[in-house]
């Protein structure tokens, strides 16, 4: 009934194949690239510009209007509110997610498993400890880079990190151009 | 570590629908994730939305004639609890089931798993290049809805998900071995009349 995990053909050799001990910080570091993918850059600004025009209107008209207790209350809410819009996309957002994360981390077991990656010229081979997955590399929604990992993503859920200090620099070059060749602009390079 | 035991108490070929993954996904949101806090916001917003009216009422019978800024703020406190409700109940419900949508679309995993096999310990989940094995102590919650059972490994948002319809009969003997088994960790997920039902919303039989 079960069928075989490694079901690919198999005449090429293994060109990388890394096996690490995940750390806090790069987990944390792989949830946020993976958030900054997901991102929505156009919706980020329309909320700091929301913010701005807030904070200003809430800060003349305090400034400008006669001081009754609702006023000040109003005016007060308004720059509240405009702040608040304003950091939540650089500030508040990327703060609540390193936290989660770094909570995640520590009370997970199966994030601290050691993770054996294997990626071949066409396809890709994770095992850890309850999991055994292979796939093929053109099939991947996407693959991400920055300056401290790999990141491969087979959905939401399952999103695997090479970090690059188990990497020398020629692995990294073969990584690249495989991911290239493979994913072509599913594979982004972050700065 | 104990040997593995090898022969299956039960072995079933699974299929998770697009809407069973939507649902699936806002359920374990509602346990786990930011949806968890919905109770807390709408007594707040209760709250909030209780003392501005009581206020603005006490205002416009005592005064009569109401200034434009008070008008103002009393909207404005309106505004801000029916966004905050509407967020909760509508919007991130929403978002996360067209994320959850098009994670469907692309995950490699979900359509790919065929078979669950269960033994007395742990469960397993096989099909074309993945093999997952998850063992019930390793589980922080088993959560069970109408259509699955879905079992949450940590807080990172994984999850597995078995359809019931799937298991047949052998669905009633999880139900009960998962709660003398899980204990505390087993929540059964309530709907109550009215309650959106976000994948059909967005199923195109899948």
């Amino acid at each position: 009934m079960t069928e075989s995990v490694h079901d690919f053909p198999k005449e090429e050799e293994t060109c990388v194949s890394v096996s690490y001990l995940p750390e806090q910080e790069e987990y944390v570091q792989k949830v946020m690239l993976s958030s900054r993918y997901a991102s929505h850059p156009k919706l980020g600004m329309l909320l700091r510009i929301t913010g701005c025009v807030l904070f200003l209107a809430g800060l003349g008209l305090l400034l400008f209007t006669s001081r009754s207790t609702s006023g000040i209350i109003l005016f007060n809410v308004m720059m509240i509110v405009g702040i608040v819009c304003l950091v939540w996309t650089d500030m508040i957002i990327p703060m609540l997610r390193r936290n989660r994360a770094k909570a995640v981390f520590e009370k997970s077991e199966l994030q601290k498993n050691s993770v054996m990656i294997s990626i071949y010229g066409n396809r890709v081979a994770v095992q850890s400890d309850g999991l055994d997955m292979a796939f093929p590399l053109e099939s991947l929604p996407f693959v991400l880079e920055d300056d401290k990992l790999f990141l491969l993503s087979a959905g939401d859920q399952y999103q695997w990190m090479i970090p690059k200090r188990a990497l020398d620099e020629g692995q990294m070059e073969w990584l690249r151009k495989t991911f290239t060749i493979q994913c072509n602009d599913r594979y982004v390079r972050f700065a | 570590m104990e040997p593995k035991d090898k022969t299956p108490m039960e072995e079933k070929k699974v299929h998770i629908t697009q809407r069973q993954y939507i649902n699936g996904t806002l359920d374990v949101q509602r346990r786990i994730g930011i949806l968890r806090h919905t109770p807390f916001v709408m007594v707040l917003d209760a709250i909030v939305l209780f003392f501005s009216i009581k206020w603005f009422l006490e205002l416009y019978i005592g005064i009569g004639a109401v200034s434009t800024v008070d008008y103002c703020l009393f909207c404005a406190l309106v505004f801000l609890g029916s966004f905050l409700v509407s967020m909760f109940l509508s919007q991130l419900p929403a978002r996360f089931s067209a994320r959850a949508r098009q994670d469907y679309a692309t995950n490699l995993v979900i359509k790919q798993i065929r078979f669950v096999h269960f033994y007395k310990d742990r469960f397993e989940l096989s099909g074309v290049g993945v093999n997952i094995t998850g063992y019930y102590s390793k589980m922080i919650q088993c959560l069970e809805n109408d259509e699955l059972f879905i079992f949450i490994p940590d807080r990172s948002g994984l999850s597995y998900m078995i359809p019931k319809d799937d298991l047949g009969d052998f669905a009633e003997e999880l139900h009960s071995r998962m709660q003398r088994e899980m204990g505390k960790r087993y929540h059964r997920m309530t709907s109550f009349p009215g309650r959106k039902d976000f994948g059909r919303s967005f199923d195109k039989g899948a």
